[in-house]
């Protein structure tokens, strides 16, 4: 096994739960809870497989898959701000919403069921080892800039405040709604980039083709206890797992579904507060 | 005056908080070791402080909530027994006046005084001996009020034992016989009523004035 | 108790209208007629024997997991592991099944696997019961982080040691197969429906003595609307919760038996297909009541068969995007409605 190849095939899987993982702590600092990052990430790779296949250019795409992650991250932010849902059904509701929107067009669109015709990518090129993909840049720099957003601009203050006291913040003049809002559609469209990494990486768009990634992400927010950078350590650690099933595929070593395993039982341990508590922002899911 | 942990004593006396060090005797019994259920068993009763947070469940009907803490006893062949529970509510409605006088509503529909009436029917109209009555009369009309201190007399005058807690001093000087002040999370004085002066308990209250603990 | 069922119906009622829209649009995109798709979707669901046959099948394991979501709703625990307590109960009854000999009296074989199958589900409920008593655990989070655990180790299971071999299942029961409705009904011929469903209707009929007839229901619904009363009253709060949990899996993993003993008599990968998931939905648009969980679960069932039967006309992932849209929609309009409801009402005067 080389490092190099392993490091290169940890950063590719990586990129779309850094992606959605940033999204899903953008919201949850805000607030609202964030179980809809699966259909985020769905509806990203949707759009922007018809942006590409439709105009050949991926960036076109990738402005595609980010519209896709902007609409179904204000239909959860409407549903859960303005009409008080409960977040988790919300965040379930859209994940269906999303398969089965994905589906629909997919059979609209390309007259499948099952997947899109090919699509054009990003980079390629073998010699750059898949940096040459300007979306991996992206999805890197999604926690270093996540983290200075949250902790050093204004805004960011005011997210976390209406995270944790939302009352507080309100009697001091910040509107709450907007901010939450912004948090939440913000949520939809990085993790919608997640989708369209996955969509141009695979040059192609399949039903359901996330298979859970999503969950993976909340599992990275939570085990990072809401931070960013710790979400993205965390994304890391559940890719390079994941790249040592997959090379240590033949071997048998450890059974292959008991990798899978590994962020889910990390998460649960985390909940159970093992490693330390995972204490969630003060006034996290209560919009009503 | 408030906060200075009559709360917390009226908790740790019903069970709600666990206790750090002491005993509690009731009757003569050791209920240090009891959990809520057991010493409401053991003849003690409670109005809580909130009827809102701790009193009353709000979408259950009055009837429903007269049963609270007290469902074991209506259990027939395994299932709750309607007839036994609405006959209850009818009863207690009218004994205690409550308004109105329909056992079927939910409780949220209630003013503030008749859900405070269905409290004190529940934790009165039981075999007790002991009653923790915790601001009994807040944010309860006139009327309403007279009728509860009529009813604490009532137990009074019946041998019931009873800890008032309350932060209206007119109450606590017209129906107690011993007066407690708590300063600081201590008691620093108990004396007989007979004994008060309004400065005196003034005194007590601000903490300017300490005796032992009692 | 107008006021009630007031709050309780408007809802579902509301989202029943912003569907019918949606479809309407769906629909008319595909250059279809609503109307058309409708009566064809009606026709071939709830207009003959087979489609019918095929809606009660559906339905029944949607009772399940729609009784066990809202059981869990009613004490205040959200379940949305309804998924993997499906697939462990269909687990824990196709092993039991075939471990058993076939000489072995039918009368007593079919209620030993379906005990198994509510011990399976029951066993996974009990983790995140334990958990959020003991440590505070959010169960939303345990749950779904426990069913890819749970399907990741049945998964390993099964395809390292109980497959038949090109397959993704277990070999068949020998015993404890419940019989088909086609065998009483000819007219269901082909048809998955089974007698499971008799089972699913007594279950929901227990679940309605126990919730609102019986002293445990009367502590769990209490220590759902406001645990601190229940705690005041002397409710132990803690095993209430666990009790509830355990249940709720429990139900949730009879569902299995539907499939793994009345319809193919082996437990399969996947075989679940979302219906814990989709429990999610009945019991929100059932609005957590047995009854309704019933009427929500034949719904839903009616919707994903009829997708197949407009298949000619429109896609069937039209029924995917309408399922989607009831959630949403029910969920938005419940608080709006209790808001709306109260405001109407005025507390009354001493």
């Amino acid at each position: 096994m080389n490092p190099i190849s392993f490091l290169t095939q940890m950063l590719r899987i990586a990129v779309p739960y850094l992606f959605a993982a940033g999204g899903g702590v953008v919201a949850e600092r805000a607030g609202i809870i964030s179980l809809a990052l699966e259909g985020f990430m769905l509806t990203g790779a949707f759009s922007a497989t018809l942006g590409v296949h439709y105009t050949g250019s991926p960036w076109i795409g990738l402005l595609c898959g980010i519209f896709g992650g902007l609409i179904f991250g204000l239909i959860h932010a409407v549903a859960t701000i303005r009409y008080r849902a409960d977040h988790v059904v919300s965040g379930i509701a859209i994940n269906l919403l999303a398969i089965g929107v994905t589906r629909f067009f997919l059979k609209l669109a390309f007259d499948s069921s099952s997947n899109s015709p090919r699509i054009e990518g990003f980079g390629g090129n073998q010699a750059w080892y898949g940096f040459d993909n300007p979306l991996l840049w992206m999805g890197i720099l999604v926690a270093p800039v996540l983290a200075y957003f949250l902790y050093r601009t204004p805004f960011g203050l005011r997210a976390r405040a209406v995270g944790e006291h939302p009352a507080a913040a309100a009697s001091v003049g910040v509107k709450v709604a907007k901010v939450q809002y912004i948090a939440v559609a913000t949520s939809g469209m990085l993790a919608a980039l997640g989708g369209v990494f996955l969509a141009l990486d695979q040059h192609q768009f399949t039903d359901q083709m996330t298979a859970g990634r999503g969950f993976i992400a909340v599992a990275a927010v939570i085990f990072g206890r809401w931070d960013p950078v710790r979400a993205a350590i965390a994304c890391l650690f559940f890719a390079a797992a994941e790249t040592l099933q997959i090379q240590l595929q033949g071997t048998q070593l450890i059974p292959s579904q008991f990798i899978v395993m590994i962020p889910y039982l990390l998460t649960i341990i985390a909940l159970a507060g093992v490693v330390g508590r995972a204490v969630p922002p003060a006034a996290l899911g209560k919009t009503e | 005056m408030e906060g200075n942990g009559q709360t917390e004593l009226i908790e740790a006396l019903s069970g709600l908080r666990p206790i750090e060090s002491g005993l509690i005797r009731m009757g003569g019994h050791d209920v240090t070791r009891k959990n809520v259920s057991e010493r409401r068993d053991s003849g003690l009763s409670h109005i809580p402080e909130d009827r809102h947070r701790r009193g009353l469940i709000l979408d259950y009907s009055i009837a429903d909530n007269l049963v609270l803490g007290l469902q074991d006893s209506y259990v027939q062949r395994g299932l709750l027994d309607g007839k036994r529970i609405t006959a209850n509510a009818k009863e207690q409605i009218e004994a205690f006046d409550i308004r109105p006088p329909s056992a079927e509503i939910p409780a949220r529909n209630l003013s503030g005084g008749n859900q405070q009436k269905v409290v004190i029917a529940r934790e009165m109209g039981r075999p007790f001996s002991v009653l923790l009555a915790s601001q009994p009369t807040r944010g309860v009309d006139v009327g309403a009020i007279e009728f509860i201190h009529s009813e604490l007399r009532k137990a009074r005058a019946d041998g019931k034992a009873i800890l008032l807690v309350s932060a209206e001093l007119n109450e606590v000087l017209a129906l107690s016989d011993r007066i407690a002040v708590m300063y600081r999370g201590r008691m620093t004085r108990v004396m007989a009523a007979s004994e008060v002066t309004e400065e005196s308990l003034g005194e007590y209250m601000m903490g300017t004035r300490k005796d032992s603990a009692a | 108790m107008r006021e009630k069922l007031e709050e309780a119906l408007f809802p579902p009622v509301v989202a029943l209208l912003v569907a019918l829209i949606c479809g309407d649009l769906l629909i008319m995109s595909y250059g279809q007629s609503p109307a058309t798709v409708y009566r064809l979707l009606l026709e071939g669901t709830w207009g003959n024997a087979y489609g019918f046959g095929q809606v009660l099948y559906k339905a029944t394991t949607l009772t399940f997991t729609g009784l066990a979501v809202s059981i869990g709703i009613r004490a205040g625990l959200f379940n949305v592991g309804a998924e993997s307590q499906l697939a462990a109960g269909g687990f824990l009854a196709g092993l039991l099944g075939l471990a058993l000999s076939p000489s072995f009296p039918l009368a007593l074989a079919i209620p030993a696997c379906i005990l198994a199958a509510a011990v399976g589900g029951g066993l996974v409920g009990a983790v995140p019961g334990y958990l959020k008593v003991r440590f505070g655990a959010h169960e939303v989070i345990v749950t779904i982080m426990l069913n890819f655990v749970v399907l990741a180790l049945l998964n390993w299971i099964v395809a390292g040691h109980l497959h038949v071999p090109e397959t993704l299942h277990t070999p068949e029961i020998r015993n404890g197969g419940i019989a088909r409705l086609s065998s009483f009904i000819p007219a269901f011929h082909g048809s998955a429906a089974n007698l499971t469903i008799v089972v699913a209707l007594i279950t929901a009929g227990l679940l309605w003595l126990h919730l609102f007839r019986s002293r445990r229901g009367y502590e769990l619904r209490a220590v759902g609307l406001q645990p601190e009363v229940a705690e005041y009253g002397g409710v132990k709060v803690g095993s209430t919760l666990m009790r509830a949990m355990i249940l709720s899996g429990a139900i949730a993993g009879l569902g299995g038996i539907n499939y793994v003993l009345g319809y193919k008599g082996y437990y399969e990968e996947g075989f679940a297909g979302g219906a814990g998931f989709l429990g999610i939905a009945v019991a929100l648009v059932g609005r957590n009541h047995p009854v309704g969980v019933v009427i929500a679960a034949l719904f839903f069932a009616t919707l994903s068969q009829g997708g197949l039967a407009i298949h000619a006309l429109v896609p069937k992932q039209l029924v995917d995007v309408l399922q989607g849209v009831v959630i949403l929609a029910v969920a938005m309009s419940v608080p709006e409605v209790r808001s709306a409801l109260r405001k109407a009402r005025k507390p009354v005067a001493a």
